[in-house]
């Protein structure tokens, strides 16, 4: 498993859930969309991504031991730390 | 204690909530590795301590946030009938993500038990958690479990009596931090409001702060200024919205309950799933994959079971039907009791049990794929293309929960949170050919296409895909008028293997309300069928007489269905339509019936009957299917008559050709669903668009039984094909324009 890192942050733009790679981790520092972080994908966890491909509409990543299937659109709404 | 406790089973899904009613009442609700698999209540009952227990398995939800129907389902059986206990299930692998729910069920404040489920598999995983330190934490009991086992129920089941006699709630409140004066503030103003609401007041101070519809109906709108005010002071203090501040609140209690109560062994760990979800859900492999499954399904469904329904056919026709018709006739009953023995309860029952084999295999397969996990990877699978009409990759599970049947197809759709995307699923679900369609297909596929079943019987259901797929295309860019599909966030449970004990519960479970279901509308319709005839003959007193009439008054039904390859002589494939509108599987049933009536009456139709010689041409044919030889054996060839008995040659002789015969397959395939569909359609979405689901469907199903029909009998009459095709081209043509004028008009509606 790669450790946190993923695209680091550039000047004034935040890093979202978007910006992990396959195999990447992050601590989620706050998420936008209401659904999903009841669902598990709340601030302060730490997720792992599992697929990420630009030309699918949704990725799968991880949050402790549960798998989720996010749109991209609110992929982009949980932001990392 | 009272006589009858009432016990609600609340929960994240999958955390086993369904399992557990089932061990404790003893039922056989179903159980599903997905999301939206109980989108409705169940209710069943058990003796708890001598009294009677009614147990309701809620759906699993993640909040009680007003998102969804399911969420809302389950709020509402909360609130409003108030059950004695509540057992909240939470899952020990994911403990704080269950507890969200669990924290709000302490702002409800009702007499509640948590069931800390799947602590075997925690342990597996290195993770312990403490059950009497988060008791303590909480305020209420809480119970180790493993439910698939049976671990714990006895602790449950005495947990839920003490807190029934008690009437315990729990001592634990969650305090909202920066929130929590404009919480108590407002508190104080509700309490009337709450009392009459039947709610706690603590509870609807918080749901007004975060603005929740349903709150505001509860107090009919009489604290909103209040309640923005407050929400004001929240939001000048945290700068953040009031129903964030809420949430954050709420995740802070948890991760400090979490932290406190759970240990882990291990960082992180690769799971079995992880690693083939890389394989299943890649491009390469992802749809391979699952059409590959899907036609292994087929193949068992139609090649293992055929020699099964020969068997069946053969042996309760000569049991059921001719036999009793001729000790009946030899006993000098009247015809009109042999009509109604033989030709409506014998026939019926005979139906119905030809159907046994492959409904129960494909009820089979369906359950296995579904306990495997592996079918929540479809709708990732199935995204890209369900975008593609508007609709999320999460919509893909309604759709395929409608291969097994269309009413609980429609319900899952309360899953989908935008009432657009309800619509546009539930008019496309029905082209997901359903389980009582099924039969039909089978009889045929082996009736014309006997060594290519499994591949004809795919390519069905393949068409049905395809179909539903354009449909949902034209109707998002017509009736819907375009937009992009909802973003959506699903749960992929973990791969593991299926209970082969669970799922065979499930598909006798599905097998009995089949049978049930269908026995009933087969048998009816079979039995009104030939007491009309008996009635019609005596009515006419000349058989050949009546027969000229009732054929002539079918022959009328034919007419629209000519282009398609039905003949005027084959009126009781037009008549089979029309009941296939109560049940599909009646379809079938329809048939015999009335082929067998047509048949009878023809002068030379009255062979000797031999029950030996019927039997044991069953028994061969059922040792020549499962040896191998059954491609080699020919009925209709065979020099034994009882040999050309049967549905199967009598579909060869009425319809003309494979092709007609396909036309049919396709028309059955994606006309009307049947009326206990109907009915849930317009209970969810309204009579409107039941009537546009009947009337769209109805009419597709025309066309492209058309269609195939004429474009496949073009070499014989190429005018009559062109001019049908040129028909077909201009009526769909007008219909997609009126469509999209339609769908300017209702704009506002989707």
């Amino acid at each position: 498993m790669k450790s946190e890192t993923g695209t680091p942050a550039t000047a004034g733009k935040t890093r979202n859930l978007l910006d992990l790679q396959d195999g990447e981790t992050g601590r989620i520092r706050s998420n936008r969309d209401r659904k999903s972080a009841e669902m598990g994908l709340f601030a302060g966890v730490r997720v792992t991504m599992f697929r990420n491909r630009k030309s699918e509409h949704s990725v799968v990543v991880g949050a402790g031991d549960a798998r989720f299937l996010v749109s991209r659109p609110i992929a982009e709404h949980i932001e990392l730390a | 204690m009272r006589d009858d406790l009432t016990i609600a089973l609340a929960g994240n899904p999958n955390t086993g909530k369904t399992t557990l009613f089932n061990l404790l009442t003893g039922a056989h609700e179903r159980t599903g590795n997905w999301t939206g698999v109980t989108v409705d209540t169940a209710h069943a009952a058990f003796t708890l301590n001598g009294k009677t227990a009614r147990v309701t398995d809620l759906p699993g939800i993640y909040s009680f946030s007003p998102h969804t129907q399911d969420e809302r389902v389950a709020r509402d059986f909360l609130i409003q009938q108030k059950p004695a206990v509540i057992v909240n299930l939470v899952d020990a692998v994911n403990l704080e993500r269950s507890l969200y729910l669990t924290a709000q069920l302490l702002d409800m404040r009702l007499p509640l038990v948590v069931a800390l489920n799947q602590t075997d598999v925690a342990e597996r995983y290195g993770i312990h958690v403490d059950a009497d330190h988060l008791a303590s934490h909480l305020g209420c009991p809480v119970i180790p479990m493993v439910a698939s086992k049976g671990v714990g129920l006895e602790a449950l089941k005495q947990a839920i009596c003490h807190v029934a006699e008690t009437r315990s709630l729990p001592t634990t409140r969650v305090q909202y931090g920066d929130a929590e004066p404009s919480v108590r503030r407002l508190q104080v103003c509700l309490i009337v409001a709450a009392d009459d609401a039947g709610v706690d007041s603590r509870w609807l101070a918080i749901k007004l702060l975060e603005r929740d519809p349903f709150a505001r109906e509860l107090t009919a709108g009489l604290f909103d200024e209040l309640a923005e005010e407050e929400c004001a002071r929240i939001a000048r203090h945290t700068g953040q919205k009031p129903e964030e501040a809420v949430m954050d609140a709420r995740l802070g209690f948890i991760r400090g309950l979490a932290r406190d109560v759970v240990q882990r062994k291990r960082v992180s760990r690769r799971r079995v799933s992880d690693v083939a979800d890389r394989l299943l859900l890649s491009r390469p492999l992802g749809i391979p994959f699952f059409l590959g499954v899907m036609y292994v399904v087929f193949w068992l469904t139609v090649r293992l079971t055929q020699p099964l329904v020969d068997f069946t056919d053969l042996a309760l026709n000569a049991l059921l039907v001719n036999a009793p018709r001729i000790w009946l006739a030899r006993l000098g009953m009247p015809e009109i009791l042999g009509s109604l023995l033989c030709d409506g309860v014998g026939a019926g029952l005979t139906t119905v049990a030809t159907f046994m084999p492959p409904i129960f295999m494909i009820f089979l397969c369906l359950s296995l794929l579904e306990e495997s996990g592996y079918m929540a990877r479809a709708a990732f699978i199935m995204d890209r293309f369900l975008n593609r009409i508007g609709l999320p990759g999460k919509a893909f599970i309604p759709l395929l929960v409608g291969f097994g049947c269309t009413v609980p197809a429609l319900l899952a759709t309360r899953t989908l949170e935008q009432r657009r995307d309800r619509l546009l699923t539930m008019l496309i679900a029905p082209f997901m050919s359903c389980g009582a369609r099924m039969p039909v297909y089978a009889i045929f596929a082996m009736a014309f296409f006997p060594n290519q079943g499994n591949i004809v019987i795919f390519s069905l259901y393949l068409t049905g895909v395809v179909l539903a797929i354009l449909s949902g295309l034209m109707l998002h860019r017509t009736l819907f008028r375009g937009g992009a599909a909802s973003a959506f966030v699903m749960e992929l449970p973990p791969y593991h293997l299926p209970a082969l004990r669970g799922c065979l519960e499930h598909v006798w479970a599905n097998l009995q309300s089949f049978l049930v279901r269908a026995g009933q509308v087969i048998l009816t319709i079979a039995i009104l069928l030939s007491l009309a005839n008996a009635l019609f003959e005596k009515a006419y007193r000349n058989p050949e007489t009546a027969f000229a009439h009732r054929s002539a008054a079918g022959r009328v039904l034919t007419v629209p269905l000519r282009p398609m390859g039905v003949t005027g002589d084959n009126w009781p494939a037009a008549a089979a339509l029309l009941t296939g509108l109560m049940a599909k599987e009646a379809i079938v049933g329809t048939l015999e019936v009335l082929y067998f009536q047509t048949e009878k009456t023809a002068p030379d139709s009255r062979k000797p009957f031999d029950l030996r010689a019927e039997l044991r041409a069953a028994g061969s044919a059922l040792f020549a299917g499962f040896s191998g030889s059954a491609a080699t054996a020919d009925p209709d060839r065979s020099a034994d008559p009882a040999a050309r008995q049967g549905l199967l040659s009598t579909l060869r002789r009425n319809f003309a050709s494979p092709t007609a015969a396909y036309a049919y397959l396709l028309f059955v395939l994606i006309y009307s669903p049947c009326v206990a569909a109907l009915i849930v359609l317009a209970r969810e979405t309204g009579w409107r668009w039941m009537g546009f689901a009947v009337t769209y469907q109805s009419l597709l199903a025309w066309l492209t039984a058309t269609v195939f029909y004429q474009c496949a009998s073009f070499p014989a009459a190429p005018l009559r094909s062109v001019g049908w095709l040129a028909f077909v081209t201009a009526l769909t043509a007008a219909g997609i324009a009126l469509l999209a004028a339609y769908g300017k008009r209702i704009a506002h509606e989707v």
